[in-house]
Parts: C-alpha cells; structure tokens; sequence
C-alpha cells in the first residue's frame, strides 16, 4: 500500500512534458544500474531520466534548517 | 472497507468504476480526490504496467476505483494501450469516468467515440476547465450531452472542484453515438456482430477492434472465443482489408479522428485573449522554427562552448589539475607515501615539483617490494589517486560539472522539449520514427539509461537498431565535455571538431538509412506537450546538477577506480607492454598514433571518456599531433560508450546480440579510425 501523500507528488517531465506521480509510477524495479537508491525518475512516457532529488542537497538544506532553528525539513525534493 | 487483493479481477459482485482518459489529464489527482488514504499499486499481470487501485465512497457503498494508464487511442500502440484495452474489455460492467483535458477537446473525444462504439455507460470529466477558460476556450456541455447521451462535468480537479458529482452519483447512462464507415467496414460489422455477441455490450465496438487487425487483440479473444470462431473472424477481417485494398486501421482512426474534429467544431468556440506579449514569446517561435530553431541551437552550442570549454575545460581544470593536483596536492601525497612506504627510490622533479615518476635506486628487500608495490598502486604512473582520481576529479569532473549546469539550465528553460522536436525533424529524414529518435536524445545524457529507454520502443527490431546506434555513435554528457576539452585544450580548433562530428553525425545517418531500410511497419509518432519558456529557477538549477553529479561520482569514478586497477595489474604483471605489442599493429600502423596510445584505448573500454581523458593527458605532454588527437578522439567516440553500457546490452538484448553489438561496433571503430587517418595522411589538414 503506498499513501498519497506519494501517489499525489506530481512530477512533470522537461522533455515531453507529461506529468505523473513519482510513487505510482516508478521503473526503479527494472532498471539494471541503480535500483531503488538513485536521485532519478524515469518519465514512464519519454524515459527521460528527471533528477528529482540530491543527497548532498538534502544534506545541505538539514544544515540550513539547523542553523534556522526549523527541524522540520526533510522530505524528498521533487522539481516541477 | 475490504482488503485489496493484488488481482482485482477476483473481487465479484464489487461495483467497479475505471479512471479512463489521456495521459496527462489530471486522472491520478482526481483519483486520489475520490479515493480514501491508502490505495494500492501494483503490476498489471504479465506486463510492466502499473495499475493504481483504491475504494471511493458512494450512496450505494464504496465502490473500487481503478486508475487506468493514459492512452491515445484504444487500437493500441503501446503496452500502456494494450493494458488498458484489457482493462475495459475484462470488465464490462464496470462504469468508465473520462477524463479529458478540456484545452484538447478532439484528443479526449477521439476517445470519447471509440468507449460509445463499445456501448459503456459513465460520464465524462473536463479537467483543466480554469487553463481553458483562461485561453479564452468555451465549451457547450449542454451539446455534447445531446451528442453523446452522458454528463460532461467542468471540473478543476487540483482544486477539487467539479468532483461532487462523481461522489454521489451511480447510475450513469450509456454513451450513444454512432459513426458511420465506409460501405465495406460497415457490411464487415454486420457480419462479425453475431460472433462478438455475450463478449461485451456492444459487438460494434468488439468487431472495429478485429478489424484493425491488432494481434494483442486476438491473442486477448484467444480462449474467450473457440478457435473455429477466432479463424472465421480473422477471415472476415483478410477478406475486407484485401477488398478495400488498404489498411483497415488506418480508415478507423480517420474517420473517428475526422469525427472528433467535427464534434469538436460544434461545441468549442476560442474567444482570443489580448495576447500578452511575453518576454519568451519571440523565443518560443524561433526555437521550433525550421531554420531559425537550428540557428538558435548554434547560439546555444556556442555559449555551451564558452562555459564548458572555455571556462570549464580551461579556466576550471586549470585550476583543479595544475594548480591544486599537481602542484599541491600531488607532492603532498607523494611525500605522505614515500615516509608511509619507504624503500630506496627517487622522485622526478618538474620546475621544482615532485611528480610521480620515479625509479628505484637499490636492490629491494622483500617487504620493500611490498611497500614499492603499495606505493605505485597509490601514486604511480597507474595510481589510484595520480591516475584515477587525477583523471576523474580534477580532468573531466571540472567539464562534466559545467555541462551539467549547462544541461540543467536548457532544461528548467524548456528548451529540451524543442530540442526534441527540432531533431525530430533530422531524425525522420533518415527514416528513424518518432519513437525511436526519442532515445538517441536522451543518449546525449547517458547511453546506459537511454539503453533502457529503448524498452519504448514497439518492435524488437527498433529496440536493436536503436541500441546499436547508441553503442555506436551517439556521445553522452560525460564524452561532450570531453571533446569541449579537447576543443580547448587539446587545441584542435573548430576545423577538427568539424571534421569529427561531421563523421559521427555521418555514422548515424548511414547506420539510421541502413536501418530504415530494415524496419517495417507504420510510424509512431512523437507526442510531446511543449512547455512555454519560463525563467529558470536557480534552485531547480542546482538540484539537478547535484544529482548528476551524484550520478557521476557513484558511476563513473569507481569506473575509473577499477579500470586504473586492473592498467596497474597489467603493468606489474609485465602484460601491458606485452598488450601494447599485440595491438601495436593496429595502435601505432593502422591508426598511426603513438605506442603509448594503446593504454588509452584500454581505458576506452572501461568508459570512452576515460580512453579519451588518455588522449588529453598525452596532449598536454606534447607527445602526440593534433591530426593524432582527432584519430584517437574519433575511433574511441565509436567505442562501446562503457562497461555498464555494454552490461546493460547483455542484459536487454541478450549475450549473443549484446556481444555481436560489440564486437560490430569495436570493429566499425577501428576502421573509421583507420581510414580517417590516411585520409589525413593524403590530404593535409591544418588544424
């Protein structure tokens, strides 16, 4: 079962310009190189590879987040 | 409510309801509007199609919400296509909400025909209905309820509004309109009517699907129909296609295109905004221009040239490899060994800096061998940190860097979409399908992931030809940055970059020509929804290079690692030179570069760009020509791209093909490369 909080993060492709949701629509299983552990989601209409999210940048934005007082960041990034 | 099982087909006497609809009209965000908080993703058996499931609600209790993907048409091009055709055929009873985005009215009415010609009852979502006020678009609902017998529903789904109708309505009536085909279809459809009766509500429909002659839609009525039944069928639909003389699906798709299209000129009516003069808006018209949209792509290789050739590959690496690797850093670690690891050995010294060559000045101990071995694997000529990281961190990574600024820039632009369509046009001139040219851009990035892109692809034979063309010649980010170097560093100037990607864009154009020729079949085309331009966001910006960078340091430098470890081994096992001498006739007499070449090439089997990084190390040592540099530079572009490209080959074509692939393409390399230099040798070009 996967929340909607996931199903419903929009993601729209800078090549073909399709928009879909990066829980429902995942090819992480059938790629050969990265699996599930890579910063990148396949457009499931162009297979353009999106770069969706960075752990230096997460590790970055903690950094700022301590350094503002405010924990509470953390999600995933996702660009629109 | 109850459990979900994996296949819904299980759950009987549950009201079922399927999202239906074009890619990209906003049905997932409708379906998580109707749906309750967990819903379940799962494979859709035998295919790698996600289907997305949950429970909606209603006055008559909850009913089981299905999410079908998007499509275009329901004679299918796609396994998409083919998943949701089944969807629908296998669940006849099932009520249909379809969602059409209302600024494309013909492409969600298209559709709209075909579910009334296989009779299902449902309604009828225009999502978006603010985005096509806005473009000044009217719709007469009342008319298209006359047309087709159901409720169309305004609705703006991302603001949940318009959806109310869709919580507490059931009963929905049937779609009810009817075209009319050719004579012969027509006399067909009388004729298939009484085998197709108890498969579904509307043998119409059912017999259209036979007559378009799709083999996913009989291998889906094999073992639905008796064979004997199958066979009459199928002769039914020869012995109309031989009579009309042409391809049946083709006149099916155009008469109900030709349809929607009159439908749509009755109920939409487009009041023209004042348009508002963007910045973009000149921009926007030239980039898809088909002669100004080339030369704007001129302008922007050119400042992809200043930034990443010159700023990257010159200022940058300059910086990195001169005067952080080798000026500070080199002799840092070299000392840092040499108290480590003693045993009798001198260093060279260059203007006063150590470097890594050395040799030994006394007869070594046993545990000094070991502390020497340690040694050169660490700093020597083959070391991790003077060769694999040198090469990796402070030669390409400083290009690969800006490329991927650059990269990520175009993108937040919206420039790659125009890119896609304006090389569309090249692509199609040498008979490669919508499709198929799809890939060969996505290669521009990474060849490995655009290999398992070609999954896209509808026929085996697209998906090889495809494959063999991104082994084979088209460069990826990494090896673009490599030749911005080379265009700067290596001094080659723009004659030879000419002359290079004059024979790269040759190869794909006679492996493409030969390739046409090979495929059959009609063409797929490119459906892209092109996004305005729009001020790129810095943030977006460095997101994206952050994670190709990522990419790179978790990919490619430990590539680059291996590769280094297995030249050292070969070096201290005394095999390289023995390598060098095996392929000295066709290192140094069929290609006419230097002896010290053929560990470049050996590296050029690990990834291009670390063979072609060889070259620009040899260049900066001023021990090879510049009609040398373009020779070595072209035969490894048409080098296998890298070890996990070519894993990937085995792994999508197979060991037999993925191999033959590499061996073709190795072979091509080489006699490009070779012929490339004589042609140099009897005709003398300045570069």
């Amino acid at each position: 079962m996967v929340s909607h909080s996931t199903i419903n993060q929009k993601i729209t492709c800078t090549v073909c310009g399709f928009s879909f949701s990066e829980g429902a629509k995942t090819s992480c299983a059938n790629c050969p190189l990265h699996g599930q552990n890579c910063g990148f989601v396949k457009c499931p209409n162009c297979g353009f590879d999106i770069p969706v999210s960075s752990k230096i940048w997460e590790w970055m934005m903690k950094i700022k987040d301590k350094l503002q007082g405010d924990t509470s960041h953390g999600r995933k990034d996702s660009t629109h | 409510m109850p459990k979900l099982p994996n296949d819904t087909r299980t759950l009987l006497g549950v009201q079922k309801t399927i999202l239906f609809g074009n890619p990209n009209v906003g049905k997932s965000v409708i379906f998580g509007r109707l749906t309750n908080q967990y819903v379940a993703v799962s494979n859709y058996p035998g295919t790698t199609v996600t289907i997305t499931r949950g429970w909606m609600n209603q006055a008559s209790g909850p009913v089981l919400l299905l999410d079908s993907p998007g499509i275009n048409n329901l004679l299918p091009n796609s396994e998409d296509e083919v998943v949701t055709r089944n969807i629908l055929l296998s669940t006849h009873e099932a009520d249909i909400v379809q969602v059409i985005d209302a600024k494309n009215l013909k492409r969600g009415l298209f559709l709209t025909i075909q579910l009334s010609e296989l009779g299902r009852s449902g309604v009828v979502v225009l999502n978006m209905w603010d985005e096509a006020q806005l473009a000044g678009y009217t719709v007469d609902t009342a008319r298209l309820q006359q047309i087709f017998g159901v409720s169309f529903l305004p609705a703006v789904a991302i603001h949940n509004s318009g959806l109310s109708d869709l919580r507490t309505k059931r009963e929905y009536p049937s779609f009810h309109y009817e075209i009319q085909y050719p004579g012969l279809i027509e006399e067909a459809l009388k004729e298939l009517a009484p085998y197709f009766q108890g498969l579904g509500k509307s043998p119409r429909g059912l017999g259209l699907m036979a007559l378009s002659g799709d083999s996913t839609y009989f291998q889906f009525l094999h073992g639905k129909l008796p064979a004997a039944i199958l066979e009459k069928i199928q002769a039914i639909c020869k012995k109309t296609a031989v009579a009309m003389n042409t391809d049946l699906r083709q006149i099916i798709d155009n008469t109900r295109m030709a349809e929607a299209q009159k439908i749509t000129n009755l109920v939409l009516r487009q009041s023209y905004p004042k348009k508002e003069k963007r910045i973009w808006s000149s921009l926007e018209e030239i980039s898809l221009h088909p002669i100004g949209g080339f030369l704007l792509l001129g302008v922007v290789l050119y400042f992809l040239y200043l930034f990443v050739g010159i700023f990257g590959a010159g200022t940058m690496v300059g910086w990195i490899e001169e005067s952080l690797f080798e000026n500070h850093l080199h002799p840092l670690l070299i000392k840092t060994c040499d108290f480590l690891l003693p045993f009798p050995h001198e260093h060279e010294h260059n203007e006063g800096i150590l470097t890594k060559d050395s040799k030994v000045t006394a007869t070594l101990l046993w545990w000094q061998k070991i502390f020497r071995f340690l040694h050169d694997f660490l700093i020597g000529e083959y070391g991790l940190f003077t060769m694999a990281l040198t090469y990796g961190l402070a030669i390409i990574f400083p290009v690969v860097l800006t490329f991927f600024l650059a990269f990520g820039l175009l993108e937040d632009l919206g420039y790659l979409s125009r890119l896609s369509v304006l090389l569309n046009q090249i692509f199609r001139l040498m008979g490669l399908n919508g499709k198929a040219v799809l890939p060969m851009i996505l290669g521009l990035g990474c060849d490995t992931m655009a290999t398992v892109t070609t999954r896209i692809l509808d026929t085996r034979k697209e998906r090889i030809i495809v494959t063999f063309l991104l082994a084979l010649a088209v460069p990826c980010s990494a090896q673009l940055a490599v030749i911005m170097f080379l265009l700067e560093a290596g001094g080659l100037g723009w004659k030879g970059i000419m002359i290079w990607s004059g024979i790269v864009v040759a190869i794909i154009f006679i492996a493409g020509f030969l390739a046409s020729l090979i495929i059959k079949g009609e063409e797929n085309p490119l459906i892209l929804e092109i996004p305005p331009f729009r001020l790129p966001l810095l943030r977006n910006i460095f997101l994206k290079t952050l994670a190709r960078v990522e990419w790179y340091l978790k990919e490619v430098i430990p590539i680059f690692i291996i590769g280094t470890a297995i030249l050292f081994l070969l070096k201290e096992l005394e095999f390289l030179s023995v390598i060098e001498k095996l392929l000295h006739p066709l290192v140094v007499t069929w290609l006419g570069l230097p002896q010290e070449s053929a560990s470049a090439f050996l590296m050029g089997f690990f990834r291009r760009d670390y063979g072609a990084a060889g070259f620009i190390k040899m260049a900066q040592e001023g021990i090879i020509t510049k009609q040398q540099i373009l020779v070595g530079l072209t035969t490894i572009t048409l080098f296998v791209p890298c070890v996990a490209n070519l894993l990937v080959m085995v792994k999508e074509r197979g060991w037999k093909m993925g191999i033959n692939m590499f061996v073709i393409v190795m072979i091509i390399a080489f006699l490009i490369g070779g012929i490339l230099h004589r042609v140099l040798q009897w005709f003398p070009i300045a570069l």
